[in-house]
């Protein structure tokens, strides 16, 4: 299904104009709303499902939210018993009301925000159509807008029991799985490349400095996968460990998305600063994406302060499984 | 839907058994004072009688056929049990060659006979087995070797030298990687693996100190050593594709990003809840990193057990182990100092850490080596 939704969604975008024209096609084919219970006329799509898309979304570097709009806007309307309106909407969790970059602020028909409310949440619809959208600046992805949202009508709120932390935590894991689709477009279009480019008479691929740099890169990414896996069934199973797998996969991604770029544009050369090479397409989405939903360092220390207190670390991080106790003769 | 499949319920249920249990007995034996812990325990901490005592709760030899006196469990079963010995700091380094890598060369490439000679004291934790490969000439490259077995009517005689040979002071066998066959540069070709009992005549060991003072590396001298025939394990000539079945098992091990873990833990347990912001982005970016190396790590030894080919991979998950490992010390050596007042068991692991740090690229293949085996999966080659 992973690949089938990358070539979809792939289909989608050479054929779209704008971004309403990608969002509406999206729509149509159930992307916008798969996380939805069927009675409400989603697939009803499962966790797991969501995460291929959103990951697929980040391997072809989609310019839509159908990301945010299942992982995030979707349990929020949810939570806060609203019907969804008709159009493409954001998501910006915020403690600032002032000039904030909106992700596909540029061309949104709704914008929330999530913004702490005692030991809750409270959510906001505000409506963007007469907002100024200034561009977020070059080194975000076209679809980013800077908005000042303290100029835009407030069309409803509701207050929400689920502590704003947990939406922190979902915006960050749906950061994660873009960044894993990201990043492995990068590193198999690098190898590619390395593999044609030719210097001295051979492929770049040839030179043992080459290989190293790719075997580092490589042996990063491919721990980013194993670690969302992990996050996507303790999601499911709903236990304590969740939220602490669900850091580290933040913490992870974070920090390897920053890294593959970098390793990317090194490997690359000079064309891959060029439009034309679609590595700064990548490269803008990554950096956007850690802006939105915290650097390796912020959820580093959201982490270490998890783990502090009069616990084990090894014992709380690594469960042995609820209910199993000790066969007795292992206690000598 | 995962990106992989996910482990049958069963199998998943007697991992956690597995944990569970051994992790009882470690929380015995310490409060026993049974141990006191290390980091890099499986090289540095033997200790023959802690060993036995494992191997008589049922954790040593796990995955060696019970006809041989293991315990006849699975691959993934061992490995959660490593884990938790070696996140414990526990004295495992007198069994833990034989029962990581010898037990699976021999139940691989070994006769009858010497499965029945070795792998019964290797379950109870008796048998310290040593490896000799490395030489003076030979560290990276070790197709190199010069040690050569040349055979008589009887046996072999056994002539060459052996460095960095882990605990072959303890050692009761130490498999050897020798030429039997063809010249010096025929590299691959013509190399064996032979077991030499010790004590045995002509064969010397002498200690490689580390700079701590430390006695675990020796020299390994062979002047005429003479074995028997059947010192010969799997078939004449074929060594290195014996040695490289090996280097699976060695470097998937989860040794190769928890050697330091009895230091984190111990750190951890000691900054405050007043930590500083520093402090905390440490704990959990080392705590990100290790999750991330233990889960990849799981799904390469699941690979292992069901016959997949994952050389590469263990390279990978070392390859980034390795660096992990001197994270971790680097980062806490640069933080003990805002603990008042660190217990003496910390300042203890950290100088163990500081020490061991800087073998932690090099030992059990470099990270330059590990790199080129890596980027073969590119090359093409």
């Amino acid at each position: 299904m992973f690949d089938q939704h990358v070539q979809t969604l792939r289909g989608l975008q050479a054929s779209a104009q704008t971004t309403s024209e990608l969002w509406a096609a999206a729509t149509e084919l159930g992307y916008a709303d798969a996380a939805l219970p069927e009675l409400l006329g989603g697939s009803g799509a499962e966790i797991g499902d969501v995460a291929e898309i959103v990951r697929a979304a980040g391997q072809v570097c989609f310019a839509a939210p159908v990301g945010i709009a299942n992982l995030v806007i979707a349990p929020a309307l949810a939570a806060a018993g609203w019907t969804p309106r008709p159009g493409m909407a954001t998501i910006v969790l915020t403690e600032k009301s002032k000039r904030v970059v909106v992700e596909f602020g540029h061309d949104a028909d709704a914008v929330y925000t999530l913004a702490a409310r005692g030991q809750g949440s409270q959510l906001r619809e505000l409506d963007p159509t007469a907002a100024d959208r200034q561009p977020a600046g070059m080194s975000r992805p076209a679809h980013a807008a800077t908005i000042d949202l303290e100029q835009l009508p407030v069309l409803r709120s509701a207050d929400l029991d689920q502590p704003i932390e947990q939406w922190r935590l979902l915006l960050a894991l749906e950061a994660a799985l873009q960044i894993d689709g990201a990043i492995r477009h990068l590193v198999s279009t690098t190898v590619d490349y390395l593999g044609i480019r030719q210097q001295f008479g051979r492929s770049l691929l040839r030179f043992q400095a080459i290989q190293h740099r790719v075997a580092d890169l490589s042996s990063r990414a491919s721990m980013l996968s194993h670690i969302l896996d992990e996050a996507l069934d303790q999601a499911e199973a709903d236990t304590e460990t969740a939220s602490v797998v669900a850091m580290v996969a933040a913490v992870e991604a974070a920090d390897l998305g920053g890294y593959v770029v970098a390793q990317a544009h090194q490997l690359h050369g000079a064309i891959g600063y060029t439009q034309e090479s679609g590595l700064g397409m990548y490269s803008t989405l990554i950096w956007q994406l850690i802006d939105r939903s915290g650097s390796s360092l912020d959820w580093s220390e959201r982490l270490g302060s998890h783990l502090l207190g009069d616990r084990d670390l090894w014992q709380s991080t690594v469960p042995c499984g609820s209910g199993v106790v000790p066969s007795t003769s292992s206690a000598g | 839907m995962r990106l992989e499949p996910a482990m049958p319920e069963d199998v998943l249920t007697n991992v956690q058994q597995a944990r569970a249990d051994v992790r009882a007995f470690l929380d015995m034996e310490l409060r026993g004072g049974g141990f006191i812990p290390t980091v890099d325990s499986w090289m540095r901490s033997a200790d023959l009688d802690f060993s036995a005592r494992l191997a008589a709760a049922g954790f040593v030899g796990m995955t060696i056929p019970t006809q041989f006196g293991g315990q006849g469990r699975t691959v993934i079963e061992r490995h959660v049990v490593s884990e938790e010995l070696l996140a414990a700091g526990a004295p495992i380094a007198a069994h833990w060659i034989a029962e990581r890598q010898m037990a699976p060369l021999l139940l691989r490439f070994g006769t009858d006979e010497q499965r029945q000679r070795f792998l019964p004291g290797i379950a109870r934790g008796e048998t310290p087995f040593s490896i000799g490969m490395s030489e003076p000439d030979s560290g990276s490259d070790l197709a190199s070797v010069r040690t050569r077995a040349t055979e008589t009517g009887d046996g072999w005689i056994l002539e060459g030298r052996k460095v960095w040979t882990t605990n072959a002071h303890i050692a009761s066998v130490i498999i050897v990687l020798a030429r039997t066959d063809g010249v010096h540069g025929d590299r691959h070709s013509g190399l064996s693996q032979l077991a030499v009992q010790l004590p045995t005549d002509g064969v010397t060991v002498n200690p490689i100190l580390a700079f701590d003072g430390t006695h675990h590396f020796n020299e390994v001298i062979f002047d005429g050593a003479r074995l028997p025939r059947s010192a010969l394990v799997g078939q004449r000539g074929q060594g290195w594709a014996q040695v490289n079945a090996e280097l699976s098992h060695e470097r998937s091990g989860p040794e190769r990003f928890l050697s330091m873990m009895p230091l984190l833990r111990a750190w951890a347990r000691e900054i405050d809840s007043d930590a500083s912001e520093a402090e905390r982005a440490v704990l959990g970016r080392l705590t990100a990193r290790l999750t991330a190396l233990r889960r990849t790590s799981f799904r390469l030894v699941w690979g292992l057990q069901n016959g997949e080919d994952v050389a590469r991979a263990a390279a990978s998950v070392k390859l980034q182990g390795n660096d992990f490992e001197q994270d971790v010390v680097a980062s806490l050596d640069s933080l003990i100092g805002r603990i008042n007042s660190p217990s003496e068991a910390l300042v203890d692991l950290l100088d163990q850490a500081r020490v061991s740090a800087p073998a932690a690229t090099l030992r059990g293949g470099t990270s330059e080596i590990l790199r080129t085996i890596v980027a073969k999966t590119f090359s093409g080659s």
